[in-house]
């Protein structure tokens, strides 16, 4: 299955927010849409300065242990964007997740930004694909076999 | 995938971070942050509690106003733990993190805590057998047997 395919189920709306926003800010974005990121720019349609999710608000909070409204989602997020291209397979999504310890990844289509894959969504895709071969598989082996073969 | 949990656990190890039900929610995060985990296990003296992860800090504390250093882990740890046995597969694993939208399933063998998987181990099970997979379809798929059976 291609990333491509995962975005048209589930979506491919992109959720952001200005660097110079609060971390109280993200917060509220993040359970608003209960999503785990947010892309950080600071114009629409202007170019993506890195992402900020859940794991950068607890590092933050660990290292500065300053008030939220204070926090700033430039000196919280990660500018080191990694990437996936919409006609990637998931297994490439999940082996660039897996190396880099990251949990969303950010599609793109040549330049532009297609759509935003988290782990979760992998993982539902994986599954679902798996379902489906399982679904196939037993009605291979009901139909006797050749009704799958033939058509 | 047939995987079980059980290989999943020998690979990874049984290790379980923890931290008491009456600490504070500011020490989860301290220890969250050093350890690099998104999840702790709660506990009250030797019985498992409860689960305390990044999201619960997210949505119960800052999102309520509170203080992290004034609020305890009982206060907002998940009680309702969904969990998994050393004999469950990997596919059942995902179906639970999947259905339930959680990250990190606790294993009970014989109703004592043997370990902990999170969803980025899963993915890394899913990888080690996903590739051979796609080639042992791709061969089936042009094997002469089934080419005959379409004859």
């Amino acid at each position: 299955m291609l990333l491509n395919d995962v975005l048209n189920e589930k979506g491919k709306e992109v959720h952001t927010i200005p660097s110079n926003a609060s971390i109280d800010d993200v917060v509220t974005e993040l359970v608003r849409f209960n999503i785990g990121s947010l892309l950080v720019r600071d114009s629409p349609g202007g170019p993506i300065l890195g992402i900020i999710t859940e794991r950068d608000i607890l590092r933050a909070l660990a290292a500065h242990q300053a008030p939220l409204e204070e926090l700033r989602v430039s000196t919280c997020m990660s500018c080191d964007l990694i990437t996936a291209q919409a006609q990637d397979d998931i297994t490439v999504a999940m082996r660039l997740m897996t190396t880099h310890r990251v949990r969303h990844l950010p599609v793109v289509e040549g330049e532009a930004l297609y759509g935003i894959v988290s782990i979760g969504d992998i993982v539902k895709a994986h599954h679902d694909e798996l379902e489906l071969e399982n679904h196939l598989m037993l009605n291979y082996i009901q139909g006797g076999g050749s009704s799958v073969v033939a058509s | 995938m047939h995987t079980t949990i059980q290989t999943l656990l020998d690979r990874k190890g049984h290790d379980v971070h923890s931290i008491r039900a009456d600490q504070t929610v500011f020490e989860a995060i301290f220890q969250m942050d050093a350890l690099h985990v998104g999840g702790l296990i709660v506990k009250d003296g030797a019985r498992v509690v409860g689960i305390i992860t990044e999201r619960d800090y997210l949505r119960k504390v800052i999102l309520r106003g509170r203080s992290s250093k004034e609020t305890l882990v009982e206060t907002i740890m998940t009680r309702d733990l969904e969990s998994v046995t050393p004999e469950d597969s990997v596919d059942v694993a995902m179906r639970l993190m999947t259905e339930k939208r959680c990250r990190h399933l606790p294993v009970f063998k014989d109703g004592e805590l043997d370990g902990i998987v999170s969803i980025g181990d899963l993915v890394k099970e899913i990888i080690v057998v996903r590739d051979p997979g796609i080639q042992r379809l791709h061969f089936q798929s042009v094997s002469p047997k089934y080419q005959s059976t379409v004859i």
